[in-house]
C-alpha cells in the first residue's frame, strides 16, 4: 500500500491545481484507483476497478501540457522516444498514455505537437500475483503472460522479479525495463540486473551476452525484432518470463512466439467476468488462482 | 615645509582615490564579462547534455559546476528550482538585453524535443556570444580610459603644486 500511496502522491503532484482539487473531491485517496484520465475539452475521469468515475471538470490543453511537462521532470526531450510511441513514463513508474496531434514522417510519428489526452496509470504491487506461474519458471521453463491491456501483466512480472531475485531464491535475473515500469517499487537487496530504458531486443541481447542470467524478464513483446532476440535468449538456455497483449487464450496460442515454440507455459491474467476457460487440447489448464481482483489461469503445452 | 608635506599627502590621497575608482570600474567591467562567459558555458553544457545524452535537465544541472555562478547563488537555485526561477532569483551584472535572452531560453527549456531544444540553446548562445564580443571590445577601451585617469590626475596635481 505504501507503494500505491507514493504513486498516488506523485500523480497528484503532476496534476494542475484545479484538476487535483477536483480529483480529491471525488473522495478517492488512491485506493482502488487504477487510472487518472485528463482530456482537453473532455471530462476528466478516474478508473476504479474498471469503472469510470467522473471528476466533474474538463481539462484545457495548457493544463495537459503542464501535467505532461511535470511528468517528464521538466525535460520533454528526454522522453521523446516514449512520446513517439504514445507513452511517458514518469518517476516512480507512473506510466501515462498520451494522445494528440502527431507530426508524422515516413509512416512513423516524429513528435506529438499538441497533447489532448493524458492517462496516468498508477503502478501497484500485489504480493502473490506471480505465484501461479513461478514454479514453472523456477524449473527452467519459459512462460508468457497474456491479457488485454490494463489487466496487470506488468504487475505479475514485477512480483515475479521481486521473488526470483529476492533473498529466498537469489536467481540471476535480468530485467529489460524498456518503459521504466518493471523496476517501480522494487527495492531491497535483489539479485537482479536492470536494463532501464533499453529497447527490448537490444536489452535482451546485451543481457544474454554479458550478464549470464538464469531468468530474463521483459514486458510487452511484439514485432519480429523481439521474436528474433527471444530466439537468441532461449538458445542460450535462459528461461524467459515475458508478456504480450491478447484478449483470449485462443489468440495467445496463435502468437508467433508460441508458434516458434519459445514458450511452454501461458499465464492469462483475467477479470472475474472473463469467460471461463476454453478448452485447448494442446494447452490444458494446469493451475488457476484468484489474486486480488484478477483470475490467473496457467496453461502448459503438452 | 609643513605645507608642502600636507600638499603632497593630499595629492597622494587624491591619486589613490582616482586609482581606486579606476580599479573598481575595471573590476566591475571584468565581472560582467566573467558572468557572461559563465552563462555561455552553462548554455553549452545544457546543449551538449541534451544533444549527446538526452539527459534530463535536473541531471545536467546536478553535474554542472562553475565558480562564478556558484558565487552568485545561481547554481544552488538552478538545482533546486530550475532555470526560470534561478534567473529571476539572482542579482546579475548582465545588461537588460542579455538578461532577456537568458529569460527567453529559461522559459522554453525542457518544453520541446531534442532538435528544437539544441537549436534554442544555439540561438541563445549566439546572441550572448555577440554581446560578449562587443563587451570585450568596449571593456578594452574602458580599461585604457580608467588606467589613464589616475595618470592624468597625477599630472594635473603636479602642475598645481608647481
Amino acid at each position: 500500500m505504501a507503494e500505491k500511496d507514493n504513486a498516488w502522491e506523485r500523480a497528484m503532484d503532476c496534476l494542475p491545481e484545479r484538476i487535483r482539487r477536483a480529483v480529491l473531491q471525488t473522495g478517492r485517496d488512491g485506493r482502488g484507483v487504477e487510472e487518472i484520465r485528463l482530456r482537453a475539452g473532455g471530462l476528466c475521469t478516474l478508473t476504479v476497478s474498471g469503472r469510470n468515475i467522473s471528476c466533474g471538470v474538463t481539462a484545457s490543453a495548457d493544463e495537459i501540457a503542464a501535467a505532461a511537462e511535470k511528468l517528464c521532470g521538466g525535460s520533454l526531450y528526454a522522453h521523446a522516444d516514449g512520446i513517439r510511441e504514445g507513452v511517458i513514463t514518469g518517476a516512480g513508474g507512473i506510466r501515462a498514455g498520451i494522445a494528440g496531434t502527431a507530426s508524422a514522417e515516413g509512416g512513423g510519428v516524429r513528435s506529438v505537437r499538441a497533447m489532448t489526452s493524458l492517462c496516468l496509470r498508477l503502478p501497484h504491487r500485489i504480493p502473490g500475483a506471480a505465484d501461479p506461474v513461478l514454479p514453472f519458471v523456477m524449473r527452467g521453463e519459459s512462460a508468457l503472460v497474456w491479457s488485454p491491456p490494463g489487466m496487470g501483466k506488468t504487475t505479475v512480472l514485477r512480483e515475479a522479479a521481486a521473488v526470483l531475485a529476492g533473498p529466498d531464491e537469489m536467481r540471476r535475473v535480468a530485467v529489460v525495463d524498456t518503459r521504466l515500469e518493471l523496476g517501480a517499487g522494487l527495492d531491497g537487496p535483489l539479485t537482479a540486473d536492470f536494463y532501464t530504458g533499453w529497447p527490448r531486443a537490444a536489452g535482451m541481447e546485451a543481457a544474454v551476452r554479458t550478464m549470464s542470467p538464469q531468468i530474463l524478464i521483459c514486458d510487452e513483446l511484439y514485432g519480429a525484432g523481439d521474436c528474433t532476440a527471444m530466439e537468441r535468449v532461449r538458445s542460450a538456455g535462459v528461461a524467459a518470463l515475458c508478456s504480450i497483449h491478447a484478449v483470449s487464450a485462443e489468440e495467445a496460442v496463435r502468437h508467433p512466439l508460441i508458434r516458434a515454440g519459445l514458450f511452454t507455459v501461458l499465464c492469462g491474467v483475467l477479470s472475474p467476468r472473463h469467460a471461463s476457460s476454453v478448452e485447448l487440447p494442446e494447452w490444458p489448464v494446469v493451475r488457476e488462482a484468484v489474486c486480488g481482483a484478477r483470475r490467473v489461469e496457467v496453461r502448459r503445452h503438452g | 615645509m609643513g605645507e608642502v608635506l600636507v600638499r603632497c599627502f593630499g595629492a597622494v590621497l587624491l591619486l589613490a582615490a582616482a586609482a581606486g575608482w579606476g580599479f573598481c570600474e575595471i573590476r566591475d567591467g571584468r565581472r560582467h564579462i566573467f558572468e557572461l562567459e559563465a552563462v555561455l558555458d552553462l548554455i553549452r553544457a545544457v546543449r551538449e547534455g541534451i544533444d549527446r545524452l538526452s539527459a534530463p535537465l535536473s541531471e545536467i544541472y546536478a553535474a554542472y559546476e562553475n565558480p562564478v555562478l556558484r558565487e552568485s547563488g545561481f547554481l544552488t537555485l538552478l538545482r533546486e528550482k530550475g532555470m526560470a526561477e534561478a534567473v529571476e532569483g539572482t542579482e546579475w551584472r548582465l545588461s537588460p538585453e542579455e538578461l532577456a535572452v537568458l529569460r527567453d531560453l529559461a522559459s522554453r527549456l525542457g518544453r520541446g524535443f531534442r532538435e528544437e531544444q539544441t537549436a534554442l540553446c544555439r540561438y541563445a548562445g549566439d546572441r550572448l556570444e555577440d554581446a560578449l564580443e562587443k563587451r570585450r571590445t568596449d571593456e578594452d577601451g574602458r580599461a585604457r580610459l580608467w588606467r589613464s585617469i589616475p595618470l592624468l590626475a597625477a599630472l594635473s596635481l603636479i602642475l598645481l603644486l608647481l
